[in-house]
């Protein structure tokens, strides 16, 4: 039986456990990767899921650079269980972050571990070495493949980057949609985040929006209607 | 470089922990003299304009204007590749040498360009990265750089700014960097800006068709006189320090701390980042010790050099009084501030956008309490928080879409040290919050 945890952290805790900073913790918060606090203002307490979260978004990170909407996706497709084993290390991140051809190179720099070594970050030996006037050569290792290489491999057919290839239903329903909505602007954001909309528009389609009250939710339901009608006719 | 600077604004700390201290990295490129100034790297650039409908008329104009005025500020030695967008991507002319006669052949394209569609500026862009990547294959010496064009809101192709900042980080670390220039009041901030700030350039801003011209012209001012590309500070942290970089750049953290990538340094000007530092609890009389180095690759080479920066610490106090009356670097701290307000107000320009007024408000009060401790006995600092005390009333209101660009402008300018290309630019804040 799975037992909920009702321990309760403040940022700071937060803060020192995960070594995120309260302004970044804030601002996963405001990007919906976290709940909002449990409590407002000085002495807000955070929970179990908090911690989990932000100790799997550190993997994460310290994996390489993924999308925003990448992250959103692996947090609502992972049970809260799992995000827990990950984030504690009873479960290896790269099973569920695979990650494009392009990034392999990240590997060889980034580590799993998110706390780092004792050695290698505990304190430094002050020197009293003087800036070097004049610059040394860095050993860093460059890219193994050229810049032509890897555009050209962005740009390869299937690639969204490039117009004209083939589209998936959801991409001509989304291109059907800016079109019978002229003067598209992006949509306005709300910064809370706390829970998740989710209305289904056919059995593979979900519309999931947060932060809605009683007559955002109601829009959602008509967009998913329109969606939905869209979706069934013959582009 | 000429100088650099690694250094706090106070060297003491709580021993019982939670003190926050501001670590400024900086540094300065030199000055060359006429007689020193080394023979410049031929530039391969790609311009990538933005030819979709909402561009027609004068902004459309003006980009010609501007890229005819780029084709005739180039040097024989260099390529000029034009590549134009909406939902497709046509490449005017490529790689083209900016000898008299490439000119000529440029100026006459250039004056074809119509408007046309929606805008694909993910393919454009890349379209315009390959032609400099291509010319870079097989060669050594040349510089490769992709300037964007852009009024809109990306709605083909890449639209995920994380994915464009991957992107542009990636071609970036292959030798081919990306500026853009945001047109208007239409364009998005997060697209533009991600490829800019993680393409090693910068995102310009032109309000008024003239001012792309204006920009543009400048932009390529600085592409000849740059000392610097790719810049990375890294910094050394010992356990348990965290470590936020104002405003935000792009960064890769390892075990041994965090690397900062600032992009480009242009010849005798300076540029600094602040990093903000929690400390955790320690011995009285013990110190924190901090080592850091700056890494950038000049103009044409793929060899990065590296300046390590002298070793600067905190110290761990156990007295209220010394902690209370310790030295403060004064200059320093006020650029604390500048770089803290700056990042105050870009946050709250993006949050105002997104609708998210009440929680902006919330935001800048809560900034503010902070920031006001901060500045007490600074010269200087008054200013910033009565323009802080203007925000957080007018935030709460939907600001004009020019207000909030400006006012992201306002904030880049002062955290990346950005240059401003515009004749007629104010810079008030209190001008963008109308």
């Amino acid at each position: 039986m799975h037992v909920m945890s009702t321990r309760k952290y403040t940022l700071k805790e937060l803060e020192s456990q995960t070594r995120f900073g309260s302004r970044t913790i804030r601002n996963y918060i405001d990007k919906g990767l976290l709940p909002g606090a449990y409590s407002r203002g000085r002495y807000a307490s955070y929970g179990q899921e908090h911690l989990d979260r932000l100790l799997f978004l550190r993997k994460l990170k310290n994996r390489g650079k993924l999308p925003l909407d990448e992250v959103r996706r692996l947090l609502l497709q992972l049970s809260p269980e799992r995000i827990k084993a990950i984030a504690h290390g009873k479960e290896n991140i790269a099973s569920i972050a695979s990650k494009p051809s392009w990034d392999v190179h990240l590997d060889e720099c980034q580590s799993d571990d998110f706390y780092p070594a004792e050695e290698t970050r505990s304190s430094y030996i002050s020197t009293d070495s003087e800036v070097q006037p004049a610059p040394q050569h860095d050993s860093s290792p460059p890219p193994r493949d050229s810049a032509l290489d890897y555009i050209r491999r962005l740009r390869s057919p299937g690639s969204p980057a490039v117009p004209g290839r083939s589209d998936s239903r959801l991409r001509q329903a989304a291109r059907k949609l800016r079109q019978i909505t002229p003067g598209h602007h992006p949509p306005t954001r709300r910064a809370k985040g706390e829970w998740w909309a989710a209305i289904e528009v056919t059995p593979d389609i979900e519309l999931r929006a947060r932060g809605l009250d009683g007559d955002d939710l109601a829009a959602l339901e008509s967009i998913a209607d329109a969606f939905r009608a869209l979706l069934s006719r013959d582009f | 470089m000429k100088h650099t600077a690694f250094r706090f604004d106070r060297s003491l700390i709580n021993h019982k922990g939670d003190s926050v201290r501001y670590l400024e990295v900086g540094m300065e490129a030199p000055t060359p003299t006429t007689d020193s100034k080394p023979e410049r790297a031929p530039l391969d650039l790609a311009l990538v304009i933005d030819r979709s409908g909402s561009m027609s008329g004068a902004p459309l104009a003006a980009a010609r204007e501007a890229a005819r005025g780029v084709a005739a500020g180039l040097r024989p030695a260099d390529t000029l590749s034009v590549v134009v967008f909406d939902n497709r991507v046509d490449v005017l002319f490529e790689g083209l040498t900016m000898d008299r006669a490439g000119k000529r052949r440029a100026d006459s394209i250039l004056s074809g360009v119509h408007s046309g569609g929606m805008t694909c500026l993910s393919g454009g862009w890349l379209r315009g990265a390959e032609t400099v990547a291509l010319l870079r294959e097989g060669t050594e010496g040349r510089r490769s750089q992709v300037i964007l064009l852009s009024d809109g809101h990306a709605n083909e192709g890449i639209l995920d700014p994380g994915e464009l900042a991957r992107h542009a980080s990636e071609l970036r670390e292959r030798g081919v960097y990306t500026t853009c220039v945001g047109i208007g009041d239409g364009y998005s901030p997060e697209q533009l800006a991600v490829l800019s700030e993680h393409g090693g350039g910068l995102l310009h801003r032109a309000e008024r068709p003239h001012e792309i011209i204006e920009v543009l012209l400048g932009e390529l001012g600085e592409l000849m006189n740059t000392y610097a590309e790719d810049i990375k500070v890294e910094v050394n942290l010992p356990g348990d320090v965290i470590a936020e970089c104002i405003g935000g750049l792009p960064s890769t953290e390892s075990s041994k701390g965090v690397s900062y990538h600032l992009g480009t340094l242009v010849e005798g000007r300076e540029r600094h980042i602040i990093l903000r530092l929690k400390c955790p609890r320690g011995e009285p009389g013990k110190a924190l010790k901090f080592k850091g180095r700056i890494t950038f690759k000049r103009p044409g080479s793929s060899k990065r050099e590296r300046v390590e920066l002298k070793a600067t610490r905190l110290e761990f106090a156990d007295s209220s009084v010394s902690l209370r009356k310790q030295r403060r670097d004064r200059k320093l701290s006020l650029r604390v501030a500048s770089a803290w307000q700056a990042e105050v107000v870009r946050n709250a320009a993006g949050m105002n956008r997104d609708g998210a007024f009440r929680e902006a408000a919330d935001m800048v009060r809560t900034e503010l309490a902070f920031f006001s401790r901060y500045c007490r006995g600074i010269d200087g600092t008054s200013r910033l928080i009565q323009e802080l005390e203007m925000l957080e009333d007018r935030v709460r209101y939907d600001i004009s879409e020019r207000g909030r660009k400006e006012m992201h402008n306002y904030s880049e300018a002062r955290l990346k040290s950005k240059p401003e290309h515009r004749a007629s630019f104010s810079e008030e804040l209190c001008d963008f919050m109308e």
